[in-house]
Parts: structure tokens; C-alpha cells; sequence
């Protein structure tokens, strides 16, 4: 018996396209058209039911002297580089002690530590709303049962607090995935690095700092990008805690700019809208490049 | 034995041969071209691409698409749909009511409107003048008669129209009152209903002596105050036409007289405690959900809420529960009401199915179906003939006040920057005078011609 010829390269090319092209297909059709006309109406004025006029770059004249956008950004920028900083270190100390071998009551604390992360951010904005109720939450209920009025607040109706209790919200939500994914790349580690180390006479805290972090660099930057998007995309829980409120506080780039496109009384302003939009998309593709820059470097 | 028996895979023969490879390239590029043809015919503009033909010619088949929020009817809108299709068997009725109306149904409806694609019979939302401007809406006093609108509550109607053309009709009127426990208003020794709102602050703060939250506003949002004080310009001004001169620009501004004595008064509310503490943190069902704990003694809410109330209050409080007019500005004075029909139908212009739509929506407000409607869902009628045939107790004192209505939203461009400064107000941030200077100062500048 002997083997048929070998395909040649071109041949391969043309069926390796023709499996890709349904999903290329998909993304043009379904993202990358939505994406170019998105940011062709940034450029344009259009209330939804009469033509679109071209304005050129009046939409975004119309941003630099908008309070509103510009207090939007402030918090979309703010929240991001707090929840990153939060959802990198916070989860890597998490993981690491758990990699220590906690045994099934790591497993299990792992578990409870994950089931927020399932939950929608609808059901967990909605959520949060009941508890953070101020008047009767189970929060301030707690606290003025436990002899502690003075510490009760309007969380989500006071500007002083919203930020902080969406904070708290979002590291909730999002602690166990990435303590998910730290903990998935510390079994990864060699475990005689470890060993070396502690020849050496390096302590715990050491171990960490010379051997966890410089070996969990890729994982590093995969958990700081995923949250750099998360953090400049936020939306849901935002809008169902408090739309955007009290009193424009809580806008993020993805609350106002829903707002504009859909929930403000008089016509929709979509191109407004979509260069709100666009800014967005202009700031993930700054993260993006941000981790391919990483990466980069990592490799070099 | 012969030597001309040739393995299939002989490579020997220069003949081409349809191998396993061959057919996988063959199925997965046949595959490719089946999924990609209909994904890029859909990407053909919805402008060129051919609409089925569906107009309505007596006997033909049309489909009747009927896009709303409004969860009051979800029970018996299905019936009334059947009952019709029974009745005209070559007219089907789609209904999809999306209950969430921020989030779920405006995005819907604006996408529809952008492809020049409303659904034949929808809810307008604030978009009914705007839609009709562009010959989106259908003017229903041409299409239907003067006959048909002359049951409809001015007030309510007055919204829909422009120049003479009716763009909507309402489907829920809407009054707003203070709904109360008249048992916690005895226990803190309240005698009867607040006159003014100063009798109003006077009884709250005295309800607020016995731990209660007092009367509640839902004031988490701009909207929901302005549903508040917007009822207090017309108690100042004395002319109901007052809201939709501001709203439209059409002699009225931001700091007439009326407009700043209103957002005094309201500021005087907020400050000397006529509200529940921590009013900006609780939305509207977090006041009902006080009011049925019994934590707060009233909620000055509108008419669509008893069918709630009703299903969800405990059964002793849904026994006694009472509701109050809107205080009047000064004692003597009227006791205005926001009144409007925040709930209405209108009928796509452009639809090919527009005559079928015509006809589901005179059978809809048939006296008949239209009073069955409402008395059953417990809602305020936009009708006259219909509110007359109200049984429910509530609705019927909220219906006797209609003839006291006046606007209490704005549908103009000036009501997101009215609903922010009132916001302001309401967190402290601004006083009512500067309140006043601040929305004129930006109302001034918007288009008020689209």
C-alpha cells in the first residue's frame, strides 16, 4: 500500500479558510460592520426618525464642553485603574494562600468564592438595590441592630458613597474568577523552584515576590487586561443600582452613553451615542495594545 | 492470478482520484457557501430589501403588530386579541409587551423607528409628536374621525396633539395621589387629609415622631420628582396650559414667577422633612415595599399603581388603604393633579397593514371591550364613558379628579436638564432660585422644532 500525495500548501490554505470563513463571516456581519457604521454615525447627527446629517467632528466638540461625559470618564478611568488594582493583588494573595493546601475546605472555599462570578450582573445589581436600601436594607438594618446607626448611610443615593459601595459590588462579583485563574497557573509552577528557595532560606512573603509573581507574569497580564476591558465597558449593574445616579455621580462611559442613545425624554440622540461609543472602543484598544505591548516585551 | 487488479489508492495511475480529503474540502467549502450566501443577502440595507406584501385589502390576510409595556393588561389583552382574530379571521395580532421599558422596549421601539419599521400599533412612549412630525404616526382624528376622539379626557389627549393632528390616544389615564394607611394616620393622631403642603409637612414630621418614615416621594431619579413639583407650577400659575407652554417653549420659561414659587415650595418640602429621609436612595418600589411593611404611612405615587398594590399588599392593609388628593399650594386653593396618559396607542403611518391596525384599534377603545379592559386590570380609564363605569374604589376617587388634571412630564427636549437640576435640588446642591437660572440657562439653547 502506498500514501496518496502530499496536498500542497496552497490546497491546505483553502480549506484552512474555508473552515474559518463561517466565523469570519459571523464577526464582520454581527461586529465588524456594527463597529465601522457605529463609528461612522459618531460623525454624524441622528435622532433615530429623520435623515442623519453629517457634522464631522461635532459630536466629540460637543464632549470636551459636556460636564456630564467629562465626570463619566473621570469615574469610567477611576473605577477601572481601582478595580484592576484591586482584582490583581487581591486574588493573587487569595490564590497563593489557597495553593498552601488547604485540602477540601479549599475546594470548598474556592467553590463559595467562584458563585458570585455566575451570577449576572442584572441579578446581582438587583441584588445589592435591596440590600443597600437605606431605609430598610439589611445592611443599615444590621448595623442599627448591632448599635451602630452612626455608620448607616444612603449608599446608593449619597454622591459621597455610590463609588464605593459600586466597588465593593464589582470585587464581590468578580474576586473568585480571577482567584480561579491564579490558582490554575500556581499549579503550573514548578514546585522545586519552591524548594530551591527555601534552601536559600527565603521566607513566605519572599517566595511570593521572587518566585510566584515573576512566574505568573503571563497570567498576570491576561487577569490586568480582562479587567482594564471590564472596568471601561461597565454597564449593567451600574444602571440597575442607580442609572447612572444620584445626580449624574455614577456615570460610566457605558451608563451615559445608553442614556443618551435610549432613556432620555425628547429623541434619541445616536450620534451623540455612538461617539460615546467610539471613545469606548478607542480606550479597549488601548488596553489591548497595552497587553500586546506586555506580551511583547515578555517574549523579548 | 492477474496483475491488472489495482488497489483504489495506487498512486500509479495518473488519473485524479475523489479521495476521503477530497470530500471533506468539498463538504466544508459547500458548507461555507450554504452558512455565507443568506448571512450576506442579510446584509442588505433594510431600505432595499422588499417588504412582504401585506396591505390589508378587505378579505386579505395582515399581520397587526402590537408593541407595549403595559403589564396592567397582560391578562386580558390576550383574550381581547382572540376575541378579534375570532371576528376577523384575516387579521392576525401580535403582541409583545416588553416590560421593561428603559432597558427592554424604548431601545426596541427607536430601532424600529430607524428602520422606518414601527410596529403597526405601538405604545409612543414621549415619541408620539416627534414621530408624527416626521409622518411616522398616524393622525388618528383623519384616520378614525372626530367621533372616536371626543370620549378621550382633553388633558390626556392634549399631549398627542399638534396642529390639530392627533398622534395618540391615551390608554391608561393617570392622576397622581398620596396613597395612605389611614390606621397609622390615626395612631399618630392626624385628623383627616392634608389641605396644603404645609398641612402635609406639618402631618409627616408628626408621623416621623412615632418612628414612621412619614409620607414617601420615590425620588431616586428626576423624573419621578418632577411628577412631584410639576403639579405645583400649575397650582401657582392657575392655568393648566402653564406645563405645555414651559414644556413646548411657547411662552413660558424656567424663571417665571409660577416656575420659581414651585421649586421654592418644593424645596421647602424637602427641607422641613415633608419626605422620608434618605429619599434619593429608594425608588418606587422601595416605597411600596416601606408602605406594605408599614413602615411608611403614605406614598404619593400615581394611579397605575393599585393593581400592585392590590396584589401585593397584605390583605389588611389592601382593606384599608386610602388614597388623598394632591395638596393644594395655599389653603382654598385647587388641588391640581399631575394628569396625563403616560400610557397611549399609536399607529404606525407607513405600515402596509395600517387599515387592519385601524380596525383592531377601534375595536381596542370599543366601549364595550375598552370598559371590560380597565375594570378588570383595575386601571384609570382615558375615557370618559369608560372612567364612569369604574367600580374600584380608588380608581374611582382618582377618576373624579381628572377635570383637576395638568402635565406632570415633559416630553420636550428640555426635560433630561429639568430632571438633572431638580435632582440638584433635591440632593442640596443647588437652591430653587439658582435651580430656576440653571434649567433656563440650558433650556434656552435646545431645538425645540424637531
Amino acid at each position: 500500500m502506498t500514501a496518496g500525495p502530499a496536498p500542497s500548501l496552497r490546497a491546505e490554505r483553502a480549506t484552512g479558510m474555508a473552515f474559518v470563513a463561517p466565523a469570519f463571516v459571523l464577526f464582520a456581519v454581527f461586529i465588524g460592520y456594527p463597529i465601522v457604521h457605529t463609528v461612522v454615525i459618531s460623525f454624524q447627527r441622528w435622532d433615530a426618525i429623520s435623515a442623519a446629517e453629517w457634522i464631522g467632528l461635532g459630536n466629540y466638540r460637543q464632549m470636551v464642553d459636556d460636564p456630564v461625559f467629562r465626570r463619566a470618564l473621570l469615574v469610567t478611568v477611576g473605577l477601572t485603574v481601582v478595580l484592576t488594582a484591586l482584582l490583581t493583588v487581591l486574588p493573587l494573595l487569595v490564590a497563593a494562600l489557597f495553593a498552601e493546601g488547604w485540602g477540601r475546605l479549599g475546594r470548598l472555599y474556592r467553590t463559595l468564592l467562584f458563585l458570585p462570578a455566575v451570577v449576572s450582573f442584572v441579578v446581582t445589581g438587583a441584588l445589592w438595590k435591596l440590600l443597600l436600601e437605606p431605609n430598610l436594607g439589611n445592611l443599615n438594618s444590621l448595623l442599627g441592630k448591632a448599635g451602630l446607626e452612626n455608620l448607616r448611610q444612603n449608599w446608593l443615593g449619597d454622591e459621597q458613597w455610590v463609588l464605593y459601595v459600586i466597588v465593593v459590588v464589582a470585587v464581590w462579583q468578580q474576586l473568585g474568577l480571577y482567584v480561579i485563574i491564579f490558582f490554575a497557573g500556581l499549579q503550573g509552577i514548578d514546585p522545586t523552584l519552591y524548594e530551591a528557595a527555601r534552601v536559600d532560606g527565603a521566607s513566605g512573603w519572599q517566595q511570593l515576590r521572587s518566585v510566584t509573581v515573576p512566574m505568573l507574569r503571563v497570567v498576570t497580564i491576561v487577569v490586568v487586561t480582562l479587567n482594564l476591558l471590564n472596568g471601561i465597558k461597565m454597564f449593567d449593574v451600574i444602571w440597575v443600582m442607580t442609572e447612572g445616579g444620584p445626580v449624574n455621580a455614577s456615570h460610566v462611559l457605558g451608563t451615559y452613553m445608553f442614556r443618551v442613545a435610549f432613556a432620555s425624554p425628547g429623541l434619541p440622540d445616536f450620534g451623540y451615542g455612538s461617539a460615546l461609543s467610539t471613545v469606548i472602543l478607542v480606550l479597549c484598544l488601548g488596553a489591548v495594545g497595552l497587553q500586546l505591548r506586555l506580551n511583547r516585551r515578555l517574549v523579548e | 492470478m492477474s496483475d491488472n487488479t489495482q488497489h483504489p489508492q495506487s498512486s500509479s495511475s495518473t488519473r485524479s482520484r475523489f479521495s476521503r480529503r477530497d470530500a471533506i474540502k468539498l463538504g466544508a467549502a459547500g458548507a461555507a457557501a450554504g452558512f455565507s450566501v443568506p448571512l450576506l443577502g442579510g446584509t442588505v440595507s433594510a431600505a432595499h430589501r422588499p417588504r412582504p406584501a401585506r396591505r390589508a385589502t378587505s378579505g386579505s390576510p395582515a399581520t397587526v403588530r402590537f408593541w407595549h409595556w403595559y403589564v396592567e393588561q397582560q391578562d386580558q389583552l390576550p383574550q381581547v386579541i382572540a376575541d378579534f382574530e375570532a371576528a376577523n379571521p384575516n387579521i392576525e395580532v401580535e403582541m409583545r409587551l416588553i416590560a421593561d421599558v428603559e432597558g427592554g422596549y424604548l431601545p426596541a421601539l427607536l430601532a424600529a423607528a430607524a428602520a422606518d419599521d414601527l410596529p403597526e400599533i405601538y405604545a409612543p412612549h414621549v415619541h408620539s409628536v416627534s414621530f408624527g412630525r416626521q409622518g411616522l404616526a398616524a393622525d388618528l382624528v383623519a384616520e378614525l374621525g372626530d367621533e372616536f376622539l371626543a370620549d378621550f379626557f382633553e388633558a390626556g389627549s392634549s399631549m398627542f396633539l399638534l396642529d390639530g393632528k392627533q398622534y395618540a390616544v391615551g390608554w391608561m389615564a393617570q392622576t397622581m395621589g398620596i396613597f395612605y394607611d389611614p390606621d397609622a394616620f390615626e395612631a399618630a393622631g392626624i385628623d383627616g387629609e392634608p389641605e396644603t403642603w404645609d398641612d402635609l409637612i406639618v402631618a409627616s414630621n408628626t408621623l416621623k415622631e412615632g418612628g414612621s418614615l412619614g409620607i414617601m416621594q420615590a425620588a431616586d431619579n428626576g423624573f419621578s420628582v418632577g411628577d412631584t413639583w410639576f403639579p405645583m407650577i400649575t397650582g401657582f400659575s392657575g392655568d393648566a396650559d402653564t406645563m405645555r407652554q414651559l414644556d413646548e417653549r411657547d411662552g413660558a420659561t424656567w424663571t417665571d414667577e409660577p416656575v420659581v414659587q414651585a421649586l421654592e415650595l418644593y424645596e421647602r418640602t424637602v427641607l422641613e422633612g415633608a419626605w422620608q429621609d434618605n429619599m434619593t436612595g429608594m425608588d418606587q418600589q422601595a416605597c411600596l415595599n416601606a408602605l406594605y411593611a408599614g413602615a411608611g404611612a403614605g406614598f404619593y405615587t400615581g394611579s397605575w399603581n393599585p393593581t400592585t398594590i392590590y396584589n401585593d399588599a397584605p390583605a389588611d392593609l389592601v382593606e384599608r388603604i386610602r388614597v388623598m388628593k394632591t395638596p393644594a399650594v395655599e389653603a382654598g386653593g385647587r388641588h391640581w393633579t399631575g394628569n396625563s396618559a403616560g400610557a397611549a396607542f399609536s399607529v404606525a403611518n407607513n405600515s402596509p397593514n395600517k387599515d387592519a391596525a385601524l380596525t383592531f384599534m377601534q375595536y381596542l377603545y370599543s366601549s364595550d371591550v375598552y370598559t371590560w379592559v380597565m375594570s378588570d386590570s383595575v386601571s384609570l380609564p382615558a375615557t370618559e364613558s369608560a372612567a364612569a363605569e369604574v367600580t374600584d374604589p380608588i380608581i374611582q376617587t382618582m377618576a373624579s379628579w381628572l377635570p383637576d388634571g395638568c402635565r406632570h412630564w415633559l416630553t420636550g427636549p428640555a426635560g433630561q436638564v429639568v430632571a438633572d437640576t431638580t435632582m440638584e435640588l433635591t440632593a442640596g446642591r443647588v437652591s430653587a432660585a439658582e435651580a430656576a437660572e440653571r434649567i433656563e440657562a440650558e433650556a434656552a439653547t435646545l431645538d425645540y422644532d424637531s
